[in-house]
């Protein structure tokens, strides 16, 4: 193995695991806000939902890196390469994500929402004792493939010069030659991430299940 | 145990790579020479990104001064430049190909470095090259010294000799790193980066194309340097034809055929080979 490349690549995987933990943060995030307008009241509203979705899952994630990162510069948005690669990966992963949330609502059990109006309680207090809680555990599995996908994502990231695990191993082959034992490193470091949080996803579940309900393990 | 478990797996991965890794490449092998002669075409790695060596025109089709040399090599072997068969890559991509065989030889704008010729082979340069600094007219930068200002920022391909370059003539600039010369000149053109670093012909060609906007710095960054036609190393028989073959386009029986693709390419003719001969 090539001195140092050992090194390099790590670096290169925190700066990857870094962008992938942005991109779930923020995904999320953007995605409970779709998944919300994804049940307005109004038409309209649930129109920019569907147009969004279909847009950026429809659109390669290359193509949206190439287009976003050199759209930016003409729009006078002074931002470096690692802000437009994270703003990218938060695009898509918010896409992706509010079809998960969606999906999760659209489960909801219909004696559920009958019980709750019957209770008369508040949007919020529904939303957070009823919603969320089911949704959460109905998501997880989807959720977690979401996450892992955007460690794999990042990747793609390396041709709008973000400095990642990929560019790095791409910088050091060009340097070595050493084609197949860097790459070979580069995808163990991938498969240990997403393995890693793969494993989360399953601490999670588990620590979720709930009697009786969604989650309960047979 | 869950760490047990991972533990196994990523020392099973580990034991793969370093396999596959460390096999090695059969023992004597057979000349390309003899291959290309039995299969009756050259197969030629390229990038297609770097015009005027290699790009694609209007039409889709590949062209450039480079795709013209690996022709006129085909015509040398079978009388026929149409014998040709062109592997497309990235930057990095150049070496995996010639050292699995997936292609005979390469061209496009490729640099002959010492460092780099310790793993590939090289045949005797093609043409003269340099490196220069392409910017936009906006930026405002007049002079390679101008550059050097942590307010600008320059486009580099992802090879060590563009990094160490910047790092000696711009210890200031900002970097941004991309694997092909046209996703460089891309970033010059959005905004993104304020200059970069390529071939001279290259960035002559792009200035030429886009005179309004962009021009290239009196200079060059360094010596001047050579671009050969790469193959992998240690095929004796196969690196001597090429090799053969190249001195016969640039100083031989070959020249009016190379001087004519010269011409067609950079509007002039070749600079004299050998100071007996006019021009």
């Amino acid at each position: 193995m090539p001195p140092g490349s050992l090194a390099l690549l790590a670096q290169g995987a925190v700066v990857s695991l870094l962008l992938a933990a942005a991109a779930i943060v923020g995904g999320t995030l953007l995605a409970v806000l779709l998944a919300t307008i994804a049940f307005a009241r109004f038409a309209a509203v649930r129109a920019v939902y569907r147009v969004y979705v279909y847009v950026v899952r429809g659109t390669p994630l290359l193509v949206l890196a190439l287009l976003l990162f050199y759209a930016m510069p003409a729009l006078d948005l002074r931002t470096g390469p690692y802000i437009a690669g994270t703003l990218v990966l938060i695009v898509y992963t918010g896409a992706l994500f509010a079809e998960v949330f969606r999906g999760g609502v659209l489960a909801i059990p219909r004696p559920q929402w009958e019980s709750a109006r019957s209770l008369g309680l508040p949007p919020l207090a529904m939303f957070r004792k009823i919603v969320a809680p089911l949704v959460t555990r109905y998501t997880l599995p989807p959720y977690v493939n979401v996450c892992v996908m955007s460690v794999k994502a990042s990747s793609v990231l390396s041709i709008i010069s973000v400095w990642e695990l990929t560019l790095a191993a791409r910088e050091i082959i060009e340097r070595t030659f050493a084609v197949f034992t860097i790459l070979g490193l580069a995808a163990a470091f991938y498969f240990v991430m997403c393995f890693g949080i793969d494993r989360l996803g399953r601490l999670l579940e588990r620590h979720l299940a709930l009697k009786g309900f969604a989650g309960e393990r047979a | 145990m869950l760490t047990s478990r991972i533990r196994h797996v990523v020392a099973a991965a580990l034991v793969a790579i370093l396999v596959a890794a460390g096999s090695p490449a059969g023992a004597q092998e057979k000349s390309r020479m003899d291959i290309v002669l039995e299969r009756g075409k050259l197969i030629v790695v390229t990038l297609t990104t770097v015009p005027p060596f290699a790009f694609n025109d209007d039409k889709g089709q590949l062209v450039g001064f480079d795709i013209d040399i690996a022709r006129l090599v085909a015509t040398a072997l079978f009388k026929d430049p149409n014998k040709v068969e062109f592997v497309s890559v990235s930057a990095e991509g150049r070496w995996p190909a010639i050292e699995s065989g997936r292609a005979d030889m390469g061209v496009g704008g490729t640099t002959t470095y010492p460092d780099r010729a310790i793993r590939v082979g090289f045949t005797r340069p093609f043409i003269d090259s340099g490196i220069s600094v392409l910017v936009s007219k906006k930026s405002g930068i007049k002079s390679l010294k101008d550059l050097d200002q942590d307010k600008y920022t320059i486009a580099n391909l992802n090879n060590p000799q563009m990094a160490d370059r910047a790092k000696r003539f711009f210890p200031r600039t900002k970097i941004l790193t991309f694997d092909t010369p046209s996703a460089q000149f891309l970033a010059v053109r959005s905004g993104r980066a304020n200059a970069l670093q390529i071939d001279t012909p290259s960035a002559e060609y792009w200035a030429a194309q886009n005179k309004d906007e962009m021009e290239v710095l009196p200079g060059l960054l360094g010596a001047s340097q050579n671009n050969g036609i790469f193959m992998k190393p240690g095929d004796f028989k196969w690196w001597q034809w090429l090799d053969t073959a190249v001195a016969e386009m640039r100083t031989g029986s070959w020249y009016p055929q190379y001087s004519e693709i010269y011409h067609k390419w950079f509007g002039k003719k070749p600079p004299p080979q050998k100071f007996y001969l006019q021009q």
